[in-house]
């Protein structure tokens, strides 16, 4: 008689009907991993895997809502992620993002036990991707950060990045200003001013990194610094060297 | 041919320059009887110009390359010394013609003392005649070239409008398989209907290629073919809205035009979002324009812009085909994206001519 494993929790996250029930279909001659729920879209998935805590996630890349690694992004770390997609394009990312396995679509149910066995092997062992690489491998190479995916307490907020008006660094912290609200997340200024487009965000303070299209107007703030006025009223601080790149981005 | 003989007017002004030539001989021999002395330079100047037109054979035969240059020089010179022999010939022969005149009795004898003189003209002219086939031939070929080249570019963008056409997408093939192999567990008459479906369309797209305009209605019968195979991954969410009036599915329009618009519509639009939206196609014949709308809902925040290039394709083929007299405009609103054509509304009787 073989040693009774414990029971494995597994969260299928794919939008297409079909790919869910092959999922399950396969998972029935592992009876070891018990598929607890499924998700339709990222948005689900992330909110299904903190109601379950899921030891596995089988994990779609192209999803409404939010995509796989936006999805990865907001994991706990404990959490092993297996993908499973058509596009091979992503399997670089996924290899970064410490991803147990990178199954292409079609795949049999061979290379599903293989990727089975390859997670049961890394069970418990936290993935540790720093952010900058996670938001990297979120945006795609190649391309700027087109909305940022943040954890707000229990809700997750999508920002397009053309609605942020600025963001302040606070240590491991930044504080995104979007449309009048505001919504912190754990990430360095730099690192996320380096996902943005250079052409619309500058990094006018040490601590500040500002949307140029909201600026209204300049006005002085003593010892040589100035006050960035915005459209709806609201003021960043610039610093001497800020202004400079301020002002070479605006052209002026 | 030579180039020269198959102009009229490049001929007439190559001898009329020549004729101005005929100065010189008329000079060296120095005649007492000076019309019959011109009429005699004039003849001989022209005959060897047009005789010397051969020389363009040897220009081509031998281009002017520097590695070859000793042998160009040895075989114009031997020509220059043959041709010059051949103009003092040209000028006795005339020479005796024009003897028959009474008055112009003396002009052999006056001939005969400046033979050497003509000797030399004659070379001197035969090479002015090779110099300048030198540069004709290296017109020519610059003209050449510039036509390869004009050749070369049309060539180039057909093939470029070739590769616009719509081709199927593998990732559409991978997640078609991927569905039979999933309903082949759950739902095998549904993933035979799904193998038959994806031939069909596969089958379309292959005719489709080879056909260049097509009615609306055949197009759009087309992307039928490839919605229901998505419909089968994509389920409820899905849902097609189609409204073609009679006149517009009799119109032509170029193959695959319509397929590359569905497929955004699809991967960009239907995908990203969880909400049911029709995808809905609008196709009407106003008069002399045909006007297509093709709209389907979107993500209001999406995670990269990409597309356009499907859009890029259809323009291209549109004016390819249209030239300024087609349009394509997008309407991107937050949660709906609409693409609207506005062609020439034609049948098919009066394009199968071109």
């Amino acid at each position: 008689m073989t040693e009774a494993s414990p029971a494995r929790r597994v969260l299928i996250a794919d939008d297409e009907e079909p790919a869910r029930r092959l999922l399950l279909e396969y998972l029935r001659a592992h009876p070891t991993w018990t598929p607890v729920a499924q998700a339709k879209n990222g948005l689900e998935a992330v909110q299904l895997a903190k109601e379950h805590a899921p030891e596995l996630l089988l994990l779609d890349v192209q999803m409404p809502k939010l995509d796989g690694f936006e999805v990865l992004g907001l994991l706990a770390p404990e959490t092993a992620v297996i993908f499973t997609t058509a596009f091979d394009e992503y399997a670089i990312r996924a290899f970064e993002v410490h991803a147990v396995d990178y199954l292409l679509k079609p795949f049999s149910a061979e290379r599903f036990a293989q990727a089975l066995e390859r997670a049961e092997l890394r069970l418990g062992t936290p993935r540790t991707v720093a952010a900058p690489v996670l938001a990297q491998a979120a945006r795609g190479p190649d391309s700027y950060l087109e909305r940022l995916v943040i954890r707000d307490g229990a809700e997750i907020v999508i920002i397009p990045i053309d609605t942020v008006d600025y963001v302040q660094g606070q240590d491991d912290y930044v504080e995104v200003f979007h449309g009048g609200r505001s919504s912190l997340t754990q990430q360095t200024l730099q690192s996320l001013e380096a996902s943005l487009d250079p052409r619309h965000f500058v990094r006018v303070h040490r601590s500040y990194v500002l949307n140029v299209r909201r600026v209204a107007r300049l006005e002085p703030w003593g010892h040589g610094s100035k006050l960035a006025v915005l459209h709806d009223g609201r003021t960043v601080p610039v610093s001497r060297s800020g202004e400079a790149r301020l002002k070479a981005v605006l052209g002026v | 041919m030579h180039p020269l003989l198959a102009q009229r007017r490049s001929l007439s002004a190559y001898l009329l320059f020549w004729a101005g030539l005929a100065v010189v001989p008329w000079l060296l021999v120095r005649s007492d009887h000076a019309l019959g002395g011109g009429l005699l330079a004039a003849t001989s100047t022209l005959a060897f110009a047009l005789l010397t037109l051969s020389t363009w054979y040897v220009c081509r035969a031998l281009p002017l390359l520097p590695s070859r240059i000793f042998q160009v020089l040895g075989v114009q010179l031997t020509a220059a010394a043959a041709w010059s022999l051949a103009f003092l010939v040209l000028s006795k022969a005339f020479v005796e013609v024009l003897a028959l005149v009474p008055a112009w009795q003396e002009l052999p004898r006056e001939v005969d003392h400046a033979a050497y003189a003509l000797v030399g003209v004659g070379a001197l002219f035969y090479l002015l005649v090779a110099s300048f086939h030198y540069v004709l031939a290296e017109l020519e070929q610059r003209k050449d070239a510039v036509e390869r080249e004009g050749m070369m570019a049309l060539h180039a963008q057909r093939a470029e409008l070739f590769a616009l056409r719509a081709q199927v997408h593998p990732h559409f093939l991978f997640n078609s398989l991927n569905t039979v192999s999933a309903l082949i567990g759950y739902d095998t008459v549904k993933a035979r209907e799904a193998c038959l479906l994806l031939a069909e369309y596969l089958r379309g797209t292959l005719r489709a290629q080879d056909r260049s305009l097509v009615p609306l209605g055949d197009e759009w019968s087309l992307s039928e073919k490839y919605l229901k195979v998505e419909q089968l991954r994509l389920g409820e969410r899905l849902r097609v809205d189609v409204a073609i009036d009679e006149g517009a599915a009799a119109c032509v329009v170029p193959s695959l035009l319509l397929q590359p618009l569905v497929e955004n519509a699809i991967t960009h639009g239907v995908a990203r979002v969880d909400e049911p939206e029709p995808l809905r196609l609008r196709a009407q014949r106003r008069g002399e324009r045909l006007a297509i709308e093709l709209e389907n809902g979107r993500d209001p925040a999406p995670h990269r812009r990409d597309g356009g290039v499907g859009l890029a394709n259809v323009r291209a083929r549109l004016a390819a085909e249209y030239g300024n007299d087609a349009v394509l405009r997008v309407e991107a609103e937050e949660k709906h994206f609409k693409v609207v054509l506005d062609l020439p509304a034609r049948q098919r009787e009066a394009t199968e001519a071109s």
